[in-house]
């Protein structure tokens, strides 16, 4: 996931257990804050 | 990902073909090109119009005087908002039914303070219950470098009005630090609690800092916004959320 310069990884070597990056419930929380997000950006970008 | 607040740099050859290339090279999408009050980069913005690029959409600045910008422009599709300041608020007049109609976006300027453009706003709102309003620049939390003591009570007072969007953005102008500007989070972080992610956009103010750190002020302002949210916190701040950025000109 790509977000403004920013690459949230979620390469192996990082997902041990201190790291919860590839945990299904952050990604659908990192979902809902970018919909948020977004929100505003396809009020402004309707057709995009 | 949008950036919600920029203008552009007239010092180059192609202010927007320059911008294009920020954007490509931050993976930001799409952007809402502010007109300046030097009107400088006007020209860019007609050629906006005049040629419409998919990823920008603009705003241009009220200028009550000469009865800008016309009715004509403001119509324009690539038009979704228009700057006005504080002191010009109440000279809105039909212009303000017309953004309220079709659903365009008030940007406030804060020339006065946020205090000012908070009481202009509630009185506005009172006249026109659907205008959307988008204030930038993180309600303005300092004057020239001193904290605004209106800034609280003011924000406070804006949470309160429906249909408002705050702009995480201009990081650099209100910091009296070095990047990543740790003294201006705390209004973000203030803001957050008060507006909730759904009434945020995230912009840049380019060009006014460091321009070769585009994607990395754009990143920081995200950041901000999304560390808020507890399970973030973490990888945020951890190795995870590496930092990338263009290489430098």
């Amino acid at each position: 996931m790509s977000i403004g310069g920013y690459v949230l990884s979620a390469a192996p070597n990082i997902s041990t257990g201190r790291f919860l990056t590839c945990d299904e419930g952050i990604r659908a929380k990192a979902s809902r804050m970018v919909k948020n997000l977004k929100r505003i950006e396809k009020a402004w970008f309707p057709v995009s | 990902m949008m950036d919600a607040y920029t203008h552009l740099d007239m010092s180059a050859a192609d202010p927007i073909a320059e911008f294009q290339l920020r954007l490509s090279s931050s993976r930001i999408e799409r952007a809402l090109v502010v007109e300046k009050w030097s009107g400088d980069n006007l020209p860019c913005l007609e050629r906006i119009v005049n040629s419409p690029l998919p990823e920008f959409r603009i705003a241009p600045c009220f200028r009550p005087e000469p009865g800008l910008p016309s009715a004509d422009f403001l119509s324009e599709d690539a038009v979704i908002a228009l700057r006005v300041k504080t002191a010009d608020l109440p000279l809105l007049g039909e212009m303000g039914n017309s953004l309220e109609s079709s659903k365009k976006w008030l940007v406030v300027h804060a020339e006065k303070g946020i205090a000012a453009l908070v009481r202009q706003l509630i009185s506005i709102r009172k006249r026109h219950q659907q205008l959307r309003v988008y204030v930038p620049h993180l309600g303005w939390p300092r004057k020239e470098g001193v904290d605004d003591k209106d800034w609280e009570g003011a924000i406070m007072e804006l949470s309160q009005i429906r249909g408002i969007v705050i702009g995480i953005s201009a990081i650099a102008h209100f910091s009296r630090e070095p990047f990543p500007h740790n003294d201006v989070a705390p209004f973000a972080s203030r803001l957050l609690q008060l507006f909730s992610s759904e009434c945020l956009a995230v912009g840049s103010d380019y060009p006014m800092f460091e321009k070769d750190r585009y994607a990395a002020y754009m990143g920081l302002a995200i950041k901000w916004v999304y560390r808020t949210v507890p399970e973030w916190s973490p990888i945020l701040e951890s190795d995870c959320f590496s930092n990338h950025l263009p290489p430098s000109r």
